[in-house]
């Protein structure tokens, strides 16, 4: 499997979406401002819009050599079907939810303190990084140190 | 009153707090740098959030710290686990790992890191003299020259950063153009791309986008990485060590150059600074077949290479506002975040500023060398820090060094965000380097185009009457021919019936 020819095709893809998007939006940006064209702040977009969709078809382009669409197209769902059996792609992603609740929720709505321990505590568990023990040991320690040195030490506000 | 201004830089640096900071940030960089998966940019991108709130000194000399720290330290890892601690140090490994098996791990920490600081004494020179020439010559500069700067600027990052697909590198920097639109334009107050969200409408933060590019990815990587066996640190003669780089003075001599020229060259960081110094070493050595086998002159040239790139790096943030590496694009937004407005004016504004970074640069390779020689005894046991431990906890300090910008929740998030473009744009092989370089270019650009096309009507035809702009138009058209293979596709065509 050609996977820098897939990565290449599927990020292609996508940029082509977005600088068509820009493009468009660039229009309607000047078209709300009126006045002279180039003087509108839809301007730079519109170029940028252009360059990135230029750009991603010749990437598109070079990714459709050896092969064609169908190859890569195959190659996708073969590709598709690795990473969802993968565990790697598990661990990362679970990791990456407990990073996103810490950072979206807890750390809105809890003293920094507390979530941040409640985080350390639970994605040292999930990764299975040390004894539950020693980690609720490191936790306590980290945060007491980080709101000792900031809090105390340099007057810095945290949450 | 250079001599005044350096004066008053040293003596600040000796003030017992602005002392220990060095001492710290010198140490938090040199343990980043050891440590595989931290880079200097992140580590720079972390400090600059977290030293938001210091005063502007104690805080310049923690950036200068961390940088030389964390670009020297990427050394030992190389040399004892093969593994570059940071990119820059990617081509120490090739000859320190071999020089490591042999038995000979600390004569190689040493040779490094002696090189290291001489490689940033030796930019030093360079900060101090080309900067001013190079600000005066930035003086002729209008809207057409800046915005062509700008562009320049990414396109050459995207092009020397891209592994082989220039294409990528571009995209990378439309990319970050395409962020710094995001907000109030600056000329019309506009609300672009903003979806009605007052957040959005003040534009996106630079640290946040930083942090979460360079520090997210590296972090989710961890979760899955196996830590890989360390070699033995052997203690080693700082006699000898002093002499083979003696021996090798004019090889450590042209990697400084190489470095320095490096560094300057926009958005090219500190590994590209390291390759060509071996390289160069290597081509004019009289066996090239022992480099990879554990020359000791590879890991000289290398370690020179990328660590006079560090001042390199610098020249063009001071005196152009363009950052010469990522890290040095970290800098710059540590620098305008801290007051000083770098760029032409520089030298008329604040002329203390480049004197007093001189000397900072000085005494933290300084710091570095008896640092770094210091902890080498224990590198093995920093390398052995369980990774799956130590970053959870660097990114409550990401969380943390984003907040405090402006204390806003929404800065997190944005962390967040860019956090997963940065692991995105990794998977796809596409350097973030360039990314970070236009987000940080976006509002120069922007503004000197419009700016440009208004007082000229619309018409391009000023551009052209510029010889700076002819110049810049030159290469910029250069590269777009020979990058995209052009003349092939022409050349193709043309021999068609």
């Amino acid at each position: 499997m050609q996977t820098n020819k897939l990565f290449d095709f599927m990020a292609s893809c996508v940029m082509i979406a977005l600088g068509i998007y820009v493009f468009f939006a660039g229009v309607a940006i000047n078209k709300d401002v009126g006045g002279i064209y180039y003087d509108g702040p839809g301007f730079l977009p519109i170029i940028l819009g252009v360059a990135l969709t230029g750009c991603s078809l010749l990437l598109l382009f070079a990714s459709l050599k050896d092969g064609g669409l169908d190859a890569r197209m195959a190659e996708m769902r073969v590709w598709g079907r690795e990473k969802a059996h993968s565990k790697d792609t598990a661990i990362s992603l679970i990791g990456m939810a407990i990073m996103f609740i810490y950072s979206f929720v807890l750390f809105k709505l809890l003293p920094f303190w507390i979530s941040s321990f409640i985080f350390l505590v639970g994605i040292m568990a999930y990764l299975k990084a040390t004894r539950l023990l020693r980690g609720l040991l490191i936790s306590a320690c980290t945060v007491a140190v980080i709101v000792v040195f900031f809090q105390v030490g340099f007057r810095v506000q945290l949450p | 009153m250079a001599l005044e201004y350096m004066l008053a830089a040293t003596a600040s640096v000796f003030q017992p707090f602005n002392l220990l900071v060095l001492i710290l940030a010198t140490l938090a960089g040199l343990i980043m740098g050891i440590l595989p998966g931290l880079s200097a940019t992140m580590a720079i991108a972390l400090l600059t959030g977290l030293t938001y709130g210091f005063p502007t000194g104690p805080a310049l000399i923690a950036l200068i710290g961390i940088y030389v720290g964390a670009i020297s330290g990427g050394c030992q890892s190389a040399i004892l686990l093969n593994i570059p601690g940071t990119p820059a140090s990617a081509a120490t490994a090739l000859d320190g790992f071999p020089m490591a098996k042999r038995g000979e791990a600390g004569h190689a920490i040493f040779l490094a890191v002696t090189v290291s600081a001489l490689g940033t004494l030796f930019s030093v020179i360079c900060v101090l003299t080309l900067t001013p020439l190079l600000t005066s010559f930035a003086l002729k500069f209008t809207s057409w020259e800046f915005f062509l700067l700008a562009i320049f600027g990414i396109m050459i990052c995207g092009s020397l950063t891209s592994n082989g697909n220039v294409l990528k590198g571009w995209i990378s920097g439309i990319l970050g153009l395409l962020v710094a639109m995001i907000g109030m334009d600056t000329v019309n107050a506009y609300p672009r791309f903003s979806f009605g969200n007052v957040n959005l409408m003040s534009g996106i933060q630079l640290i946040p986008v930083m942090i979460g590019l360079f520090g997210f990815p590296e972090i989710v990587q961890s979760f899955t990485q196996v830590d890989a066996k360390v070699l033995q640190m052997t203690s080693f003669r700082m006699k000898d060590g002093f002499r083979k780089v003696r021996k090798n003075w004019f090889a450590v001599v042209r990697s400084a150059l190489i470095g320095v020229g490096v560094g300057i060259i926009p958005g090219v960081g500190e590994d590209v600074g390291g390759w060509l110094s071996y390289w160069a070493s290597k081509s004019s050595s009289k066996d090239p077949d022992s480099f990879g086998k554990g020359n000791e002159l590879g890991v000289i040239s290398a370690e020179t290479g990328n660590n006079a790139c560090i001042g390199g790096a610098i020249i063009p943030v001071m005196s152009l506002a363009v950052p010469g590496s990522a890290p040095a694009a970290v800098l710059l937004a540590a620098f305008l975040m801290h007051g000083y407005r770098p760029g032409p004016l520089l030298m008329t504004e604040s002329p203390q500023f480049v004197y007093q970074i001189a000397i900072y640069l000085v005494f933290a390779a300084l710091a570095m060398w008896f640092l770094a020689l210091g902890i080498a005894k224990f590198s093995v046991k920093i390398l052995g820090i369980n990774k799956k431990i130590l970053m959870p906890i660097i990114y409550v300090l990401c969380v943390i060094g984003a907040f405090l910008i402006n204390h806003n929740d929404f800065d997190v998030r944005m962390m967040f965000i860019f956090g997963i473009v940065g692991l995105l744009l990794r998977a796809t092989s596409i350097p973030s380097a360039p990314f970070l370089l236009g987000v940080i270019l976006g509002p120069m650009a922007d503004s000197n185009l419009r700016r440009a096309l208004i007082i000229s009507n619309g018409s391009l035809t000023p551009m052209l009457a510029r010889p700076i702009c002819v110049v810049f138009l030159i290469v910029i058209a250069f590269m777009i021919i020979s990058q995209t293979g052009l003349p092939r596709l022409i050349k193709k065509l043309a021999g068609r019936p």
